[in-house]
């Protein structure tokens, strides 16, 4: 998809996606039965994302964010579609690597997981796990190992007792340090953060934020933001792209994105979250029903259920994810038309709009 | 309608039990509720929010008890403190499902995968109104429609797993409303949904309150949630509630440090124009074994008087209409 | 702004802090608490000892025979003699042969003007204590007569003395079952958990096919086939190896259920980023978070092969002389005779319920002090 080119952006491209597919099949295929049903997780993805960036993913459950952000590493292995990875001026298909060379790939590709409980062994020390990459890997020992791990164990502001203790001792927030130390001893130049903030408590989240900002600049990292949380990606991303039921529907600077949303679901997404703010009125819930089935997705756009504006073209037609003006994509037959309203005004941006619906 | 508070906190005390002693997890906790009125217990980990209304209902796991105070409960002019009830008495399980209801925040693990959701919603009419079970299901196919559920008469007979959270949260909702209860706890019930969802389910639940006109006792740790939905906010830390007020006053003029710094760490969507840093709280809430002396935010506070905010804790004072801070820069 | 050290709230010094603990801490405060669970491993400890030290601790060797003594029952331990008078040193009365008039059968009946003082180290028969020494020593006995304290069987050996090595065979078969048992199921399990599909597949119909013969008549079977020429070393290390081929697929079960069920957690997947490689993963992740599962297998599958063995003893099939387990010593009392008029020499009956009461107790404990990070 060539439309997705960036056109004068400060590093090159990083990661490709092209028509990425993972489907679950629900179950073995009987006898003579062509293929079963199957949960149709990411559904064509298609995506470039730019050295030393942060772009953020957003979705709710079911968009299938998640089974990206793991297909992309191949922690999940996608069912169709390529995966390009760019490397000193070489684009390395990731989809077609052996294991030999994946295993090479993760030392510049890594992930922090959601559930700083669960990703952690609780039998092995903070130590232990944080140089475990770098011993399974056979890149380090003895004096230069340790050295490693206390660097990047006190970037990540870990203090050398804790070292030694176990993932029980600590909270939360500092569990994920831990597992960001992890991710980042091996000095990869993509990180995919799957939510790295979700189970933690807001106050500590914000430290986790900064402490992910501060790393990406002193590291010269490029993160795959995903999360369900729309302020916590608006903080932390350079563009964001929103997917729903396998697919992406809008793709653009954060700014764009959540002053000027181009696709109804977007729009929905800003109007849902309550404004910590008493004074502003809660609007009625914008969204009603629930998402269709992974697996039986309607045909056309898959939004048409729940769409307000939705009518015979969307019913019928999947919308294409075309480039409505320069780097702000969206799949919507309607939405020139539309006047959708985004998240908050900005003093200087266009007076709230009301959404018109034309025929 | 009644003058006083439909549930007041005294001086509530609740303890874990560990080996070699026990250590306070509620540490005198003093709160007001209105009748019909939404007070929000906002709090984050290890703060006793949920325990709180546990302790209400009298649900404490084994390892927690109370340790004193009292918990006064005032339906239609009456006046019964539930923490002198015996917790697996007649008196207490009279009380709950149908003077107070609560609903929790994985719907998933609230109801049992065995029976079919239309018998367990219709279980609390069974047994509090004496239905008969056709009358029960009656009931509740008409309580799955007022929530919004579509086809109550088949989802009736579906079984929880057949349901999405949305809906199985809904289900809850039809569950604890059933005998119209004057008091609902709602322990983080929109946490686990997604935000489009959470938008219709807190539309719900404000809409059957005006309806039915029951005080809610709202646990959350989402601010925007707060500000939404509640009336008055109740700030805890550390098993102590650190300020309390009217919600607008809350978010407008907080005093306490905490709820300062709370307000200024959390990301918001109306300040992404004005790129405004996240101030994160340093440090992290102490441990039960390592509570700091005095007050168990001065560790963390950037107003931190040594001598006097590590020496006693400080007294939930009022500082203006309704509202308390527990702090030593304000009385 | 930094602060100074922080002033703490005073708390309880006798408070025991979890956080701070190790897993293995956490497994042995909670399983301190059952005092059953204690007991057992108590009376297990005291077992161990009775095997291992069984020479020092027998008054008599395991083929030593008292004709003056045949088919006597237990000789009882007294403080106080006939007349009221203590005595500070334990005694057993003598015994005297007469021959019982009318089936003329010699008889030792006691004879109360005699008093044997019961001593501790006494000389008695010279053994080697597991090659490293030689010596007569014993722990206890008596220089001037005799004492059965569980009387002794029909050729004269020492009932007490024979259970003690008993305790030594039958222990150590239980042990070695359940270590190759315990080799055996983790490693097949392991491999059918983790890597799954066609390899799990065979693995589980194995299992299942091992499974629906009857233990029973299989272990019958096997041991009726080895040859009767054998030696009694040879027949040892077999009926071993029989018990545990059978008894493995328990636990492989469970180590392939327990795999699968860890093999999507995030730290595997963790792990596998990190470039470890699948033993990597099998050996240092996934088999440590389920350690104290196979503890508890390893409680439970003892007292099942301790049983199995004594079974195919006592009906003659399993182990044979001069290799005795408390098994073959249940085998010479199976009649009607040995238990009308000599039931002292179901004793090792006896012990044999002990230590699997002592085992089963443990292992409840260890089952409910086992995952401390369950809530």
């Amino acid at each position: 998809m060539d439309d997705l080119f960036d056109t004068a952006a400060a590093g090159g491209t990083l990661i490709e996606l092209r028509d990425l597919k993972v489907h679950f099949p629900l179950r073995k295929a009987k006898f003579l039965e062509k293929s079963p049903g199957a949960v149709r997780a990411v559904d064509g993805v298609s995506l470039r994302i730019r050295r030393g960036e942060t772009l953020g993913l957003v979705g709710e459950s079911g968009s299938g964010k998640t089974t990206l952000g793991r297909a992309v590493l191949r922690a999940v292995e996608p069912t169709g579609g390529q995966v390009l990875f760019h490397r000193n001026g070489n684009a390395i298909d990731v989809t077609a690597l052996n294991r030999r060379g994946l295993r090479r790939l993760w030392q510049d590709m890594q992930m922090i997981f959601q559930d700083p409980y669960a990703s952690l062994n609780p039998r092995m020390s903070v130590r232990d796990i944080i140089s475990e990459p770098l011993v399974a890997n056979h890149l380090a020992r003895g004096k230069v190992l340790e050295k490693r791990v206390a660097d990047i164990a006190g970037k990540c502001g870990l203090a050398t007792e804790h070292l030694s203790r176990y993932p029980h001792a600590f909270s939360g927030g500092q569990r994920q340090r831990i597992a960001i130390a992890r991710a980042l001893v091996l000095q990869p130049e993509f990180v995919v953060c799957d939510e790295p903030v979700s189970a933690l408590d807001v106050s500590i989240q914000a430290q986790i934020l900064n402490l992910l900002r501060t790393l990406q600049r002193e590291l010269g990292l490029t993160y795959l933001f995903i999360s369900h949380d729309l302020a916590a990606v608006a903080y932390a991303s350079d563009r964001v792209a929103v997917m729903y039921l396998g697919q992406i529907v809008e793709l653009a600077t954060t700014e764009e994105l959540y002053y000027r949303p181009k696709h109804p679901y977007t729009e929905a997404l800003m109007a849902a979250i309550p404004a910590a703010d008493p004074e502003t009125q809660m609007r009625p819930a914008p969204l009603a029903g629930e998402r269709p089935d992974p697996a039986a997705p309607p045909p056309g756009c898959r939004f048409q259920t729940r769409c307000p504006y939705a009518d015979a073209q969307c019913r019928s037609e999947p919308p294409p994810l075309i480039e409505l003006a320069p780097g702000h994509f969206a799949a919507c037959h309607h939405t020139a038309r539309l006047r959708l309203r985004g998240a908050l005004q900005q003093e200087d941006a266009p007076a709230a709009a009301e959404f018109l619906l034309l025929e | 309608m009644t003058a006083g508070p439909l549930l007041s906190l005294r001086n509530l005390q609740v303890e874990l039990r560990v080996e070699g002693g026990s250590l306070p997890i509620l540490d005198g906790i003093d709160l007001d509720l209105a009748p019909g009125k939404v007070l929000a217990l906002v709090g984050e980990s290890g703060s006793g929010k949920s325990v709180t209304a546990q302790a209400i209902l009298r649900i404490l796991p084994r390892i927690l008890r109370i340790a004193g105070g009292q918990i006064r409960f005032r339906p239609n002019g009456s006046d019964i403190d539930l923490a002198a009830l015996s917790a697996d008495g007649g008196a207490i399980q009279g009380i709950r499902g149908r003077q107070i209801a609560m609903i929790f925040q994985e719907p998933m693990s609230s109801f049992s995968p065995l029976h079919t959701i239309g018998n367990q919603v219709g279980e609390v009419l069974r047994i509090h109104e004496r239905l008969s079970k056709i009358e029960a299901r009656e009931r509740t196919i008409g309580l799955f429609d007022r929530v919004g559920i579509p086809n109550p008469a088949s989802a009736v007979d579906r079984y929880p797993f057949e349901f999405s959270g949305g809906m199985r949260q809904r289900a809850m909702i039809a569950k604890a409303l059933s005998c119209s209860p004057s008091l609902l706890l709602a322990d983080e019930p929109t946490t686990a949904l997604d935000v489009t969802i959470q938008a219709q389910i807190l539309t719900l639940m404000r809409d059957l309150q005006a309806e039915l006109g029951m005080g809610i006792l709202f646990i959350t740790h989402d601010l925007g949630v707060v500000a939404q939905m509640a009336d008055e906010v109740a700030i805890m830390y550390a098993g102590k509630i650190v300020e309390r007020g009217p919600v607008r006053a809350i978010f407008k003029q907080p005093l306490h440090p905490y709820t300062i710094n709370l307000l200024r760490a959390v990301p918001r969507l109306q300040d992404l124009h004005r790129r405004r840093a996240l101030n994160p709280i340093r440090g992290s809430v102490p441990s039960l074994f390592e509570m700091p002396a005095g007050c168990a935010f001065h560790p963390r506070c950037e107003f931190y008087m040594a001598g006097r905010c590590d020496a006693a804790t400080p007294e939930l004072l009022p500082v203006g209409v309704n509202h308390f801070v527990a702090c030593y820069r304000h009385g | 702004m930094t602060s100074p050290a922080i002033i703490l709230r005073p708390r309880s010094a006798k408070l025991r802090r979890p956080d701070v603990a190790t897993q293995w801490q956490l497994i042995w405060r909670r399983f301190r608490r059952h005092r059953l669970a204690l007991t057992g491993v108590v009376i297990i400890a005291l077992l161990v000892i009775m095997g291992l030290f069984a020479e020092i601790l027998a008054p008599y060797g395991p083929s030593e025979r008292n004709p003056r003594y045949v088919s006597g029952p237990p000789m009882m331990l007294h403080m106080f003699d006939a007349e009221g008078g203590f005595h500070f040193r334990p005694f057993v009365y003598g015994r005297k042969i007469v021959r019982d008039s009318v089936t003329l059968r010699p008889m030792a009946v006691v004879d109360e003007s005699v008093r044997w003082p019961v001593a501790f180290f006494v000389r008695g028969q010279e053994y080697s204590f597991w090659g490293l020494f030689r010596t007569e020593i014993h722990l206890f006995g008596t220089e001037a007569g005799f004492v059965h304290l569980f009387g002794t069987d029909d050729i004269g050996r020492d009932v007490f003395s024979r259970n003690l090595f008993a305790a030594r065979i039958s222990l150590s078969v239980g042990l070695i079952g359940v270590a190759v048992a315990f080799v055996l199921g983790t490693v097949i399990g392991g491999i059918a958990g983790y890597f799954g599909g066609l390899v799990d597949n065979l693995i589980m119909r194995l299992i299942e096919f091992i499974r629906s013969v009857p233990t029973l008549p299989l272990w019958l079977a096997l041991s009726a086939a080895l040859p009767r020429d054998w030696s009694a070393l040879q027949v040892y290390v077999a009926i071993t190896l029989i018990l545990a081929l059978i008894g493995w697929t328990w636990l492989a079960r469970t180590v392939r259920s327990k795999l699968l069920a860890l093999r999507e957690e995030e730290f595997v997947m963790a792990a596998r980023l990190s470039g470890c490689s699948d033993a990597r993963i099998i050996g240092r992740h996934l088999l440590p978070s389920f350690a104290s599962y196979l503890i508890v297998d390893l409680t439970i599958s003892f007292p099942e092969i301790l049983l199995a063995e004594t079974a195919l003893s006592f009906l003659g099939l399993g182990l044979r002389e001069p290799v005795e387990s408390w098994g073959v010593m249940l085998y010479a009392a199976q009649n009607i005779r040995a238990i009308a008029h000599m039931p002292w020499l179901l004793i090792p009956g006896l012990f044999v319920i002990l230590a699997v009461l002592a085992f089963n107790f443990a292992g409840d404990g260890l089952r409910d002090a086992a995952d401390p990070y369950a809530k």
